[in-house]
């Protein structure tokens, strides 16, 4: 054999060993299926809010991920959770409009309809819009020991129950043992009640920086309600979720889980138990090269972006609303456009609900004082004239 | 005749006053778990010190309405104790506090009442208290007989 042909043979190696690296990155791609099941205050199963899912989640060595779930019995639907290193995205693509039992109102293909989406800084999804809270324990599967592990905090909130919305998300430490190679899977983690983070008073909690702020008297009412059904019903200790993994396997030095259960409790309930999910990988795959950590465009998204949000002693914006489409794609967090955005939203109101809420507590407070005067003067006065009449 | 149901008319609220604040000390002492919350109107006390206050005002008036029963100052604690009631349930509601009202230390629970019932038992008294109390006031203001009795 001549040299020539050795050397073209043993270049043509290389060019084909080097291509199939460059065809995977650092990196994997599972899929499995994830099973949900809902139970109502009696133990029974709620039906409308139980179902089972196919599910794809792609991670980076660098702590990115894309979460994909499709719920088997919705044939067009299909949610995205993703995190592209800075910032989270969640789109969620159904064709059903549904009312607050899940029953469905009406149908519309996707492609002609605006898709809703919300944008969040950070690891953490602040995800609304899956009522079955799919993504978040697929997210607290696969993407909340990164989180755990980087920010090196031990207190989280509820990811099941929306942050923005509720203050039933807060109060919790987490308890954990996670897996020692990345993206540092919780073999266990608990979610324990603690008195000691609560805060001071009743307005510090509405203050919390996580939660938007109130469009009106029915919010506060109904944050206040669940403040006290937090400090009277969900006692110190008590677990309000449990997960666990097992079966752990590695693949491009990334250690992931082939089974994993999470249970949501609900101290009301009759056995405790509000949600159970059930999961199985059931194919594992190199991550492929040029994986985007963003959700596809397939049609037009509304998107809520909480990255432009604003507060101060006068003003709060939750954030800016924008269609996104496949020609203008997803905004960076540092976009001029969506500053601007935000400002003329500033501009545009003039105190927030937030801070209107202590004009009208202050007001109702001098009218009470005004009634109690009135209250506590009225019989001093009956007496002093009856007392005078009677000298008379 | 007047002064015959004024004193009456004392009596009774006195009894009522004892048996709230009774109600209010059985909880206390059976440490009831919504205790611990803080009050819904003023956060930095918890439900305890609150319902603490109301027993000692309410053995206050109870006791002086016993003894003062012939005169007319007892209308005045009376009133005075149902106006500072009525503004802290204003203030509970302007401020959404969650129902239901613990004015009676739960102790009615045990009857499988209504809660709306139940929550209507406290209101009544303090119906009956207040405006008793204020119909003797304006009637000793407006017609006073020789037979009144101020002190």
């Amino acid at each position: 054999m001549k040299i020539s042909t050795v050397i073209f043979f043993l270049t043509v190696t290389l060019c084909l060993s080097s291509l199939a690296l460059a065809k995977s990155e650092d990196g994997l791609t599972a899929s499995g299926y994830l099973t949900v099941t809902s139970f109502g205050g009696s133990g029974k199963v709620i039906s409308q809010w139980s179902s089972t899912n196919y599910f794809q989640v792609s991670i980076s060595s660098g702590g990115q991920y894309l979460i994909k779930v499709h719920p088997l019995n919705e044939e067009g639907d299909t949610f995205y959770l993703t995190y592209d290193g800075t910032d989270t995205f969640f789109v969620r693509y159904r064709e059903a409009t549904v009312d607050v039992n899940q029953k469905i109102i009406d149908r519309e293909s996707i492609e002609k309809k605006v898709n809703p989406a919300y944008i969040s800084s950070g690891n953490y999804p602040f995800v609304p819009w899956d009522e079955q809270k799919r993504a978040h324990i697929l997210w607290l599967v696969f993407g909340a020991g990164e989180y755990l592990h980087n920010s090196g905090t031990n207190t989280m909130l509820l990811p099941w129950i929306p942050a923005r919305w509720s203050l039933l998300s807060y109060g919790f430490h987490v308890e954990d043992k996670l897996s020692a190679e990345l993206p540092y899977i919780p073999k266990e983690l608990q979610f324990v009640r603690d008195y000691k983070l609560d805060l001071a008073s009743d307005s510090l909690e509405m203050e919390r920086p996580e939660l938007d702020s109130p469009s009106g008297d029915p919010w506060i009412k109904k944050w206040k309600s669940e403040l006290q059904e937090r400090r009277k019903n969900w006692t110190n200790g008590f677990v309000a979720g449990k997960l666990e993994s097992g079966d752990f396997t590695n693949q491009n030095g990334l250690s992931i889980p082939l089974s994993f259960s999470f249970q949501a409790f609900h101290p009301q309930w009759v056995h405790k138990l509000r949600w159970k999910y059930d999961g199985i990988v059931t194919n594992v795959t190199s991550l492929t090269s040029g994986e985007s950590f963003q959700p596809p465009i397939i049609s037009v998204v509304g998107a809520e972006d909480s990255r432009f949000r604003f507060r101060d002693a006068n003003k709060s914006l939750d954030g800016v609303n924008y269609p996104v489409t496949a020609t203008n794609s997803w905004p960076p967090h540092d976009s001029l456009d969506k500053q601007k955005l935000l400002q003329a939203g500033l501009a545009s109101r003039e105190v927030s609900a937030r801070f209107v809420y202590g004009d009208v507590r202050n007001k109702r407070i001098i009218i009470i004082t005004m009634v109690m005067i009135f209250a506590l003067s009225l019989p001093v006065f009956l007496f002093l004239n009856a007392t005078r009449k009677i000298k008379k | 005749m007047k002064n015959c149901m004024r004193k009456y008319f004392c009596i009774s609220v006195s009894v009522l006053l004892v048996l709230t604040a009774m109600a209010k000390l059985v909880a206390i002492f059976q440490r009831k778990k919504f205790l611990l919350l803080p009050d819904p109107v003023f956060s930095s006390f918890t439900t305890r010190d609150s319902m603490i206050i109301a027993v000692i005002m309410e053995f206050i008036v109870a006791v002086f309405m016993f003894y003062k029963r012939k005169g007319l100052s007892p209308m005045v604690a009376c009133s005075w104790l149902v106006s500072i009631f009525i503004c802290y349930h204003m203030l509970a509601r302007a401020f959404f506090a969650k129902k239901p009202c613990h004015c009676l230390g739960g102790v009615l629970d045990w009857t499988g009442l209504p809660q709306k019932v139940l929550d209507a038992i406290p209101i009544a008294m303090l119906c009956y208290m207040g405006i008793g109390s204020l119909v003797f006031l304006i009637a000793a203001s407006v017609v006073t007989t020789s037979d009144s009795k101020i002190k």
